[in-house]
């Protein structure tokens, strides 16, 4: 499997002068084997990163590895077709005019396996995503959960290196979504594919993910463990974003080990995570989760 | 996921290794295929105008505008200028009056046969306009028209006869094409108005005429008056009923006057000079129309809304279905049973049906040996001119649409330019253009085909667009990132998605090229001839009854065109277009 290595990607859209940037000076290193959730609010830039790795989009700055191999640069970018990645689509993309078995068995064409072989594997990966007997439906006569699991047999069949999902969940009812997520979970666990995943719903990325990253404004806030971007946000956008909080301005008394003792509305005194570097009188915000 | 299959998971299956690091060459075919429709833009469109251009500022010694003084000063010139504006002013305007009230019947009353309109107006703008002109001849012309031998001779009454070789006349003949132009657009636009608009209206206590004229006239106006400026550009651009109707009136237009500097000897620099004053007038007209229609986005915005409610017009709807039955009658009946009664009478006139015969048709089909090569021409022309004019419209749509070339939107206008050229100033750039070059083309199939892509290469551009609006570009994408090539994935996802599309447009060019006459009349040779030419030039050397018969031909031959290509490829794609334009 492989990583993926992001350095100072930027990409504007329109004109360059008008400052609107969908991605600026974004380092990123996602891991092998890893489930790497990009997070933020829709128009932060997180699909338009996603998109950048898949090789869609030439970068105005910035590069791209995969492995230690360059793919993307201002100057060079590997087509989608030759990066060996998967993508799931936000609308699924499943194409109206092929049963459910030509849809999946596409990828293995390309790569001109033998039609037995590849039609076991069909078969194998649609068992896998519970839709084993419905090869030969085409999509209009399918639910929005079954497109889904053909999107993702699709991309699976091929065994990518590295699987890009953009909020494939968004277009779900609330109960199907839940169960779909545990089930990419373990799938990503089972086949040991590096997953990046977009969403700008916080408690899916928590529920999902080995690392998150906060974009907002085109820009990376935060990436870490779930517990720690939870837990301990690099500024306020990040604890804003990652669920209900509630702000109250304080001044730092005293600090030791990481904790420190912050009092706040000039009564209360609170014993803390601190960010390292605080020192004592510095005025903070102090997030309270409830 | 929930189950483990038992074959194992996908972590354990092998795989054939894909072409891990492929070698990207710098050019791939998608390089070579958009190439080369630009290229072939510039060869039918762009050069043939810059050559058109040149030759009209071109004199003796070097660059003289003399061409365009002789042009806007010549009494001969002028006067065609005029009749055309005066023929495009009252087309345009009838059109309006016809267009909008049949429009307005269909859509907001309950006028009794609704399906009746519609047809008129399909059939209408689906005839051949110099075949109606043709009929109308044999009714109307001076002194053997059966109707003015009828009223003259029979009813004694001489005041009554009317003669189609006149300005009326040709915008009688006029009309009954373009009116459907504006019976379109402004039946769309009417139904497209959210009926929530005029019960606003309605409910703060405003009439029915009064919200009539104040809500919906304004509402609907941009797209009735962009259908009347296509009525009125379509109208000036009509050679043949121009020749056929008004040459023998005097009436002389501006595509009959460039007719006539080709005369020997031909006369390049003014024809030249002349199609561009004609191009000025259609383009000004054009980009009007575009401007209208651009403002139209506020009635369709809405769109989808509920329904309107009908007026209930009471006794008064009777009146309104007997225009349309006039109508139908005039453009429709009137013309194909003329045209059915000559091509089996012996001698027309007031006692044709005595001597009825298939004799026409036999001199048409196996004595006059024209007429099968140009079936077969015209049919080779069409077939190949409707397939390329949608296949460059589809690389054309989708450079526009999905490539991040620079300048593609330039393409995209350059495609649409035609729009703007009369068929005779295609036919007259042509011949500037490929009389420089060192290939012999003129006189050949060639240069037909390439007038006809030319000319309607706006069309396949369009429904190519339009059906390529319909498939998310992540349709594509995922093909591609399972490792499909651009070749593979346009056969095997996009051009299958957008294939009803293109077919409709295909339809939409083969129907006009298999009737096309305005560019030919000026191309052709007598190897190269046409199914519309064999028509004129029959009429011209006055066969009057065989051209009936070969004018019966024509029509049979476009109906079963279509007919047939309904057939092909219509049914079972249709019935998939709509779940493939769903979940796209």
């Amino acid at each position: 499997m492989a990583g993926i290595t992001i350095k100072g990607l930027s990409k504007h859209f329109g004109a360059r002068d008008a400052d609107v940037a969908a991605v600026s000076d974004l380092d990123l290193d996602v891991n092998d084997n890893q489930f790497v959730t990009l997070l933020g609010p829709s128009g932060c830039g997180k699909t338009t990163t996603l998109r950048l790795i898949a090789g869609y989009i030439v970068p105005d700055a910035g590069t791209i590895h995969v492995d230690g191999r360059l793919v993307s640069s201002p100057g060079h970018v590997v087509p989608p077709d030759a990066r060996r990645m998967g993508m799931v689509f936000q609308n699924y993309a499943v194409w109206p005019h092929k049963t459910v078995f030509e849809n999946v068995v596409f990828g293995l064409k390309i790569r001109k396996v033998p039609a037995a072989q590849a039609r076991r594997k069909v078969e194998e990966t649609l068992a896998l995503v519970n839709l084993a007997g419905l090869e030969q439906r085409y999509p209009n006569e399918l639910s929005g959960g079954q497109q889904q699991r053909v999107a993702l047999a699709r991309s699976l069949v091929v065994e990518p290196e590295i699987l890009l999902l953009d909020e494939p969940l968004s277009n779900l009812d609330a109960k199907l979504r839940e169960r779909m997520r545990t089930e990419l979970k373990v799938l990503q666990r089972r086949t040991g594919i590096t997953f990046v995943y977009v969403t700008h719903d916080q408690s899916e990325a928590l529920a999902l993910s080995d690392m998150i990253a906060v974009i907002h404004g085109g820009r990376l806030q935060q990436y870490g463990a779930p517990f720690e971007v939870y837990s301990q946000p690099a500024n306020r956008i990040v604890a804003d974003f990652m669920g209900l909080v509630n702000l109250v301005p304080g001044k730092v008394l005293e600090t030791a080990n990481g904790r420190g003792t912050v009092e706040a509305a000039s009564t209360l005194r609170l014993h803390v995570a601190v960010p390292a570097g605080t020192t004592p009188g510095e005025a903070v915000e102090v997030a309270i989760r409830p | 996921m929930d189950a483990t299959p038992a074959g194992g998971t996908a972590a354990t299956l092998t795989m054939p290794a894909p072409r891990l690091v492929r070698r990207v060459p710098r050019w791939r075919l998608e390089h070579v295929i958009m190439a080369a429709a630009v290229v072939a833009l510039i060869v039918l469109v762009v050069l043939p105008l810059t050559f058109l251009l040149i030759g009209s500022v071109r004199g003796e010694q070097g660059l003289s505008f003399e061409h365009f003084a002789e042009v806007l000063t010549g009494r001969l010139y002028l006067s065609a200028l005029q009749n055309s504006l005066i023929l495009g002013a009252w087309t345009g305007l009838f059109s309006l009056a016809i267009g909008l009230l049949l429009a307005w019947a269909v859509s907001r009353t309950d006028v009794p046969g609704k399906g009746l309109i519609k047809v008129t107006a399909t059939l209408s703008y689906l005839s051949p306009p110099f075949l109606t002109a043709i009929a109308f001849v044999y009714l109307f012309s001076p002194n053997a028209g059966l109707i003015n031998v009828l009223v003259r001779d029979v009813a004694g009454l001489p005041w009554l006869t009317f003669n189609i070789f006149s300005m009326t006349g040709l915008v009688l003949v006029t009309v009954l094409h373009t009116f459907p132009f504006v019976f379109l657009l402004a039946s769309s636009a009417l139904q497209s108005v959210d009926a929530s608009y005029e019960e606003a209206a309605q409910i703060l206590g405003a009439s029915k005429l009064r919200t009539a004229v104040s809500i919906t006239l304004p509402l609907v106006a941009p797209a009735v008056l962009s259908g009347t400026l296509l009525a009125f550009v379509n109208a000036i651009a009509l050679f043949g009923s121009q020749a056929i109707i008004g040459l023998p009136g005097r009436v002389v237009t501006l595509p009959t006057r460039i007719y006539a500097l080709f005369d020997y000897p031909p006369e390049y620099g003014l024809a030249s000079a002349l199609s561009l004053v004609f191009v000025i007038i259609t383009v000004a007209a054009l980009y009007l129309q575009r401007a209208f229609l651009a403002r139209r986005s506020y009635a369709t915005l809405a769109g989808k809304g509920s329904r309107p409610q009908l007026m209930v017009l009471g006794p008064l709807r009777w009146v309104l279905f007997g225009f349309a039955v006039l109508v139908f009658l005039v453009s429709i009946i009137a013309p194909y049973s003329t045209l059915l009664a000559v091509s089996f009478s012996k001698s027309w006139g007031l006692d044709f049906w005595k001597n009825l015969t298939l004799a026409n048709y036999r001199f048409i089909l196996f004595e006059y040996n024209v007429t099968q090569r140009a079936i077969a021409n015209s049919l080779v022309l069409a077939l190949l001119a409707a397939s390329i004019a949608v296949l460059l419209g589809a690389v054309i749509g989708w450079i526009d649409l999905r490539s991040r070339v620079p300048g593609r939107k330039l393409l995209d206008y350059a495609a649409l330019v035609p729009l703007g050229l009369p068929g005779i100033v295609v036919a007259v750039a042509l011949i500037q253009f490929w009389l420089k070059m060192p290939l012999a083309l003129y006189g050949t199939m060639a240069i037909l085909l390439l007038a006809y892509v030319g000319r309607y290469i706006p069309l396949g551009v369009r429904s190519a667009n339009a059906s390529l609006r319909q498939v998310d570009p992540s349709l594509e994408e995922s093909a591609q990132i399972l490792g499909a090539s651009w070749t593979t994935t346009m056969r095997e996802v996009t051009l299958p998605l957008i294939r009803p599309g293109l077919f409709a447009g295909w339809l939409l060019v083969f129907v006009p090229v298999i009737q096309e006459l305005s560019a030919s009349i000026l191309l052709f040779s007598s190897s190269s001839i046409t199914l519309a030419v064999a028509v004129f030039n029959l009429y011209e050397t006055g066969y009057t009854e065989p051209v009936a018969a070969l004018a019966m031909i024509n029509m049979a031959i476009i109906g079963v065109a279509i007919w047939l290509a309904y057939k092909i490829g219509g049914g079972g794609i249709a019935a998939r277009g709509g779940r493939e334009g769903a979940v796209a």
